[in-house]
């Protein structure tokens, strides 16, 4: 048979037909047609996922399929894409004609990748054509199945070695037994139940299921997974007996490094104890890690067997007295309490080693239980003066220093083309450009590598469209063309991606390609928007001196540069600056009004709008406002803000909805004004899009916009949080990074920001948010009532765990004293303008407010806190910390 | 190639065995024909911390804290421990799948009562089910401990061999030597007391956390800032640090060190006379191997610099760069370089808390670490194309004029490569290139 005939036949031809001509040939002989089943095969396969009307057409897909397991060799199998499995035909039938000498190395090897397979591969060993596979992946298989797949009593390797092996085989993802049985119906459908169900008929050996689940547990798999075998150890239901005959597995268990298998052999130890069936040096011997465990419930539970073991044994009470003070290293106050308690019950006075164990835990007790351990410790209990290294106190701007050469301006270009998350780098690199640029279009060897790694970023420059925009920086100086030349006006990437001309790296796109057109032209002009120094403001003396310089190179300044180096012009030397202006142009005569001068409103609105945003304190101005139409925020009108905090609910879920209202409202056509940019009406807001985009080194460009006057940025900063976002480089931590740098007071929207990004679910932004209140602290930058005020909108729309402000606030405490006085003072400013009705969840933070407060060694004494206080219920956590604080006031 | 065949050969597998008087923890390691038959065989005196620092060494070995996306799957036990047994210290050491962790368990000899010690270096057998026995050696416990090829056989009649093929990435291989060169960099930044090192560690996320920390001493504690503040020491995946959590409540200190320059952090809990340090690399998705620390200096030492100071080492546990230039004649410059170089080689290792190498040969049949170099031999393949200019050098690579400049910073080149990093992770190959050519101007 030719190969055409082969493959005609086999269009037309039953699956059941071809197998039977092609098992007549030899195998050595079939494949010869190999090339031909496999093209035909691909084609039928291409053509059936593309839905192809018109592709190969073939009578039975079977055939096709037959064809290929008949010819093809191991290797070219696995190339293919799934399968290929026959539909109707048997596969054991089939494997059984064609009898391959790869059925087993391929049945290997399908298991190792897709352990799914196993319950479709079956027959193959069940019919004897290959041995039962015995690897790990073949017990993922089971896992992944879920039931034994066929008659157990067929079967009988299954009970005899596979489901021991369930014990021996972790797995991993979605295969074993904990990730089946989490999705499987708990009635019937667990893994669980099945073995349970045949541990009841006998097929099963209890006793050996009892060892097997414990063997498990010693073998430290990932908690996830070990929590199925103590659940079904549990669920086995050993007899006292039983439990007797392995008590010390279980005391073995107690110091696995496994928490939920430590809490499990707890609970199967107290019931050994109760019974009397542990050795008390035994029992106190094994119960070092479930004192030292980080659930609370574990450590009271272990403190509890230490004065049993103590009770049963009076001679090991010294023992049990040191092994109490173990559970000292807890965070919670209460095992701490727990655990003097039963020293104070156990310990001789006279134990020098007890009490150098107990001095050693005194810096990491709370306040309120060091005085006792103090007293145990025979040890002073002043507490530490804690001041973290690093946390300083207001800090000046400083000057930034210029680029100095060509080569350093290249170099540090190349630098921020790689890296540009620092927004200072940027503009030093871009002012460096405009200054030595022109020097660097001379020496066409120098840009050489700048031309091929711009190429290279403009090609793929990632999510970032700031890395865009340089890297068109960067061809466009290194090739000597203009961002007209390269893109016209609007820029989208090779990769395809477009700036939104709403967003600041269009303003950057805008100002770059000014800077470019301008190096073109032969000019070595510095940069106009370049910020003097790390507050990220352009002091005015420079503005002016820049100016001049414009003037006398006879260039008039770009006017995105311009209106950029407006809105960032800081607040000191004004005065001094205005006084040494000609102004002369439209140019100057907007700087002069952006310094406090008298001037009238020229034809360029945007430039206009930025002068009058960089006036300071914002006074409304009819003669700018009259340049938009209609009215814009920030333009001529000082908009004002209004935060707005809600809890959402549906269907049993609830979260928050925060935003910003603004007044003048938010056009539905913005200007192209830079300070209406923070303004933008998106109908993207439930996506928390934002001017300012959503990759970290844009937003932190973006934050250099308006370096002097942030809350339209912190508005932005709260529209764009997600709290239950969790990113391994969260965008949202660069909204804070204006409190790191020397500015103002923080605001009311700075503060709201401060206070919502410490209850993100994101841990990196979370901390962030910490540190910055620390840092703003000790600068005298925000003010316990700031932050307070920030926080009551978010505390009580009870639409986020007040957990997470506690957790944020404990680590503020612990920074520095300083920082610990600053939080005890916002929770007491919280507690007296929080209404009873609004405070939920306030246990943990009244807890702390009372450690800090027993660590000051003060007492409340605000009175609209105290009447917080006096207010709450009696039960509760809450209730138990308003009355140890209310002792503390009386 | 990017991966060596390793094949671990035993006589037989490493045993834990509860007898009448004494648990015994019989090691094997690798039968090659030359070694002794027993490297040491001694009891240990506190058998609860040595059988759990050895439970950390092989939890390391086990690890991948970073799993590349096209790996989810494919989570694999690299290597076994590596075992030295030298005049006074017995090390084991273990390096994470994903090289970025690297573990070594010191016992000093006050840690051990030896009734038979030969010197040598040797990987043992150490299986899931000996690290699960490990755990049930109790405060109470004596434990008997013997390292050799013949451990097990000694207790049993007849030898049979155990083979185990083991693909060993070649970054793994390097990163063994430049976690070497990554720890002689490192500078003391705390000691902690236990139990403030204790609490700090359980500060720590309990999941996988990519997050970048910055720790600073406040007051007697450790402090998480997530911002750099002077002298802090940077902490990226602080999950890595979990390792040490079953260790540190028996620890007296942890001491950390910092690698100013790399970012790579050293932890070393003291436990009476045994120590354990756990070495991290400042990214988990970043091996050691990539972090050139040896390529300026492995390639600026000379043959016979090398030659004299390898004729030194004699399985020594402390050999210090001073000493050995005075006792070789060489700079002390030269004796550093040297032994960077032989770190390559796998033939010494670094104390972190002696401050000094100490001699182990790493058992992966003696290939050149150096060789295995791909940025080494990039920049030997740019050497002919180095061209001197005014302040420095320029050569053509890649269809682009690279200038490497001298500054008060040290080099500068302007490919990609140095424009990411920057001195942080070695020169580039262009760098490199330069001082190969520079060497031959002098």
């Amino acid at each position: 048979m030719t190969e055409d005939e082969l493959i005609a036949f086999m269009r037309t031809a039953s699956g059941p037909a071809v197998l039977d001509r092609l098992s007549a040939i030899p195998a050595a002989d079939r494949r010869a047609y190999a090339p031909a089943m496999l093209a035909l095969y691909k084609s039928v396969d291409r053509a059936w996922l593309a839905r192809e009307p018109a592709g190969p057409r073939v009578a039975d897909s079977d055939a096709v399929i037959v064809g290929v397991l008949a010819t093809a060799t191991l290797s070219e199998l696995k190339k293919l894409s799934f399968g290929p499995f026959p539909g109707d035909l048997p596969l054991e039938q089939v494997i059984g004609a064609l009898k391959p000498d790869w059925a087993e190395a391929w049945v290997a090897w399908l298991i190792e990748t897709r352990p799914i397979l196993t319950g479709r591969l079956a027959p193959l060993w069940e019919s004897g054509l290959i041995p039962r596979p015995t690897g790990d992946a073949f017990i993922l298989g089971h896992y992944a199945l879920g039931h034994f797949g066929w008659q157990p009593e067929a079967h009988p390797a299954f009970f005899e070695t596979d489901v021991w092996r369930f014990f021996e085989v972790e797995g991993g993802g979605e295969f074993s037994l904990a990730a089946h049985d989490k999705y499987a119906n708990a009635e019937t459908g667990t893994w669980a139940y099945q073995l349970l169900a045949e541990a009841r008929t006998g097929r099963l050996d209890r006793a050996r299921l009892l060892d097997a689940s414990l063997d498990t547990l010693e073998r430290d798999f990932a908690p996830f997974r070990a929590g199925w075998y103590s659940r079904f150890h549990t669920a086995l239901e050993p007899t006292a007996e039983e439990q007797r005959a392995r008590a010390g597995r279980y005391l073995v268990l107690l110091s696995s490094t496994v928490s939920p298998t430590v809490s499990f052999a707890l609970k199967a130890v107290t019931h050994l104890e109760k019974a009397g069936a542990l050795a008390p040096g035994e029992l106190l011997a094994a119960l070092d890690t479930p004192l030292q465990a980080r659930q609370k419930s574990t450590c009271l539970g272990a403190l509890k067997l230490v004065a049993a073991a103590a009770k049963r044994d009076p001679g090991l009470r010294a023992q049990a007295a040191h092994g109490a003070a173990r559970a000292l290293v807890s965070e919670a106050a209460e095992v701490q309490a727990k655990a003097l308690d039963l020293i104070e019950a156990l310990a001789d006075g006279a134990d020098t080693g007890l009490r150098s164990t107990l001095a050693e835990y005194l810096p990491v007790v709370a306040p309120s239980v060091r005085g006792r351990l103090s007293a145990l410790a025979e040890e002073d209990a002043a507490p530490p003066q804690v001041e973290a290294e690093g946390v300083e106190g207001a800090r000046p701007a400083q000057p930034i220093s210029l680029v100095e050469t060509a080569a350093d301006a290249l170099s540090l270009f190349l630098s921020v083309l790689e890296q540009c998350r620092d927004p200072f780098d940027i503009e030093r690199a871009m002012d460096g450009l405009s200054r030595h640029g022109a020097a660097l279009r001379a020496d066409e060897t120098a840009l050489s590598p700048l031309r091929k790694r711009a190429q290279q970023v403009w090609k793929n420059p990632g999510d970032s469209e700031t890395r865009a925009v340089l890297a068109l920086t960067g061809r466009a100086l290194a090739e000597g063309v203009t961002f007209d030349a390269l893109v016209g006006s609007s820029l989208h990437d090779e990769a395809g991606h477009s700036l939104g001309q709403s967003r600041f790296s269009h303003v950057q796109f805008q100002r770059n390609a000014e800077v470019i057109a301008q190096i073109l032209d032969g000019a070595r002009l510095p940069m106009l928007s370049a910020p003097s120094e790390t507050s990220g403001c352009v002091a005015p003396s420079d503005l002016v001196a820049r100016l001049v310089a414009y003037r006398a190179a006879g260039r008039a300044p770009g006017s995105t540069d311009l209106s950029l180096a407006l809105l960032r012009l800081a607040q000191g030397g004004r005065a001094e600056a205005l006084a040494s202006m000609d102004p002369l142009s439209e140019s100057d005569r907007a700087v002069a009004y952006a310094l406090g001068g008298r001037q009238t409103p020229g034809a360029s609105a945007c430039l206009w709008a930025a002068a009058w945003a960089a006036r300071q304190p914002a006074e409304a101005d009819a003669t700018v406002a009259a340049l938009f139409d209609p009215p814009q925020p920030d333009c001529g009108i000082p908009a004002a803000m209004e935060l707005k905090v809600t809890r959402s609910e549906s269907n049993g879920y609830h979260w928050i909805f925060v935003d910003v209202a603004v007044a003048p409202p938010e056009p539905d056509a913005p200007a192209a004004a830079l300070p209406a940019m923070f303004y933008p009406k998106s109908r993207y807001t439930q996506y928390h899009d934002t001017a300012c985009g959503w990759q970290y080194p844009d937003v932190a460009w973006a934050s250099l916009v308006l370096p002097a006057w942030q809350a339209p940025f912190f508005r932005q900063a709260l529209l764009s949080m997600d709290t239950m976002q969790k990113l391994s480089d969260h965008y949202c931590a660069a909204f804070l990074e204006p409190f790191f740098r020397p500015g103002p007071a923080v605001g009311t929207l700075g503060a709201a920001t401060l206070a919502y990004y410490m209850a993100s679910e994101d841990k990196g932004v979370a901390a962030l948010a910490a540190d910055a209140v620390v840092s703003l602290a000790a600068e005298e930058r925000i003010t316990p009532c700031d932050l307070a005020g920030g926080l009551l909108p978010f505390l009580a729309s009870n639409a986020l765990p007040t957990g997470r402000w506690t957790k944020g606030f404990t680590t503020i405490a612990g920074a520095s004293s300083g920082a610990a006085d600053f939080v005890r003072a916002t929770i007491t400013d919280v507690l007296g303008r929080l209404g009873e009705a609004e405070a939920r969840d306030m246990g943990g933070m009244l807890e702390l407010l009372y450690e800090l407060h027993v660590a000051s060694q003060t007492a409340p004494q605000h009175p609209a806190a105290l009447g917080f206080l006096r207010a709450a219920g009696q039960g509760g956590k809450v209730g138990k910390f308003s009355k140890r604080l209310l002792q503390l006031a009386a | 190639m990017t991966a060596v065949d390793q094949t671990f050969r035993y006589t037989g597998a490493s045993a834990l065995r509860t007898g009448r008087d004494a648990t015994s923890l019989a090691l094997v390691g690798e039968a090659d024909g030359t070694d002794a038959p027993v490297f040491l065989r001694a009891r240990a005196r506190d058998p609860f911390v040595t059988a759990r620092g050895l439970r950390a060494v092989t939890e390391i070995v086990g690890s991948r804290f970073y799993v590349p996306p096209a790996m989810v799957a494919r989570i694999l036990r690299e290597a076994d421990p590596v075992v030295t047994v030298g005049a006074e210290t017995l090390r084991f050491e273990g390096f994470s799948a994903c090289c970025s962790a690297f573990a070594r368990l010191d016992l000093s000899s006050e840690a051990l009562d030896v009734d038979a010690r030969s010197k040598g270096t040797t990987n043992v057998d150490f299986g899931p089910e000996l690290r699960a026995a490990l755990a049930s050696v109790g405060r109470d416990a004596t434990l008997d401990l013997t390292v050799g090829a013949d451990a097990v056989t000694l207790a049993r009649d007849g030898r049979h061999y155990v083979e185990r093929k083991v693909p060993l990435p070649l970054r793994w291989i390097k990163g063994f030597g430049e976690v070497q060169v990554a720890m002689a960099g490192m500078e003391p930044a705390f000691v902690l007391r236990g139990v403030v090192a204790q609490r700090f560690l359980r500060s720590l996320p309990r999941s996988k956390s990519d997050h970048l920390q910055w720790l600073t001493m406040a007051g007697d504690s450790l402090r998480a800032a997530a911002r750099e503040n002077r002298g802090a020491v940077p902490l990226r995946g602080a999950h890595r640090l979990r390792v040490l959590e079953p260790l540190i409540g028996l620890a007296d200190t942890l001491a950390v060190h910092v690698n100013r320059a790399t970012g790579a952090t050293g932890w070393i809990a003291h436990i009476g006379a045994q120590r354990f340090c756990l070495v991290l690399n400042q990214d988990p998705w970043r091996g050691f191997s990539g972090d050139g620390g040896l390529l300026s200096r492995a390639h600026g030492a000379s043959e016979a610099a090398v030659a004299r100071v390898r004729a030194q080492l004699h399985w020594q546990d402390r050999i210090e760069p001073r000493a050995l230039a005075e006792t070789t004649g060489l700079e002390e410059n030269e004796a550093r370089d040297a032994l960077a170089h032989l770190a390559a080689l796998g033939l010494v290792g670094f104390d972190l808390s002696d401050g000094a190498y100490f001699h182990r040969v790493l058992p992966f049949g003696g290939k050149s670490l150096q060789a295995l170099n791909p940025r080494l031999k990039a920049a030997e393949a740019l050497v002919g194309h180095v061209r001197r200019v005014e302040g420095g050098a320029e050569l053509d690579s890649d269809g682009a004029t690279h200038r490497i400049t001298q500054t008060e910073t040290g080099w500068r080149c302007t490919c990609p490569w140095f424009a990411r990093y920057g001195g942080r992770r070695g020169p580039c190959k262009h760098v490199l290139a330069t001082e190969m050519v520079m060497e031959h101007w002098a």
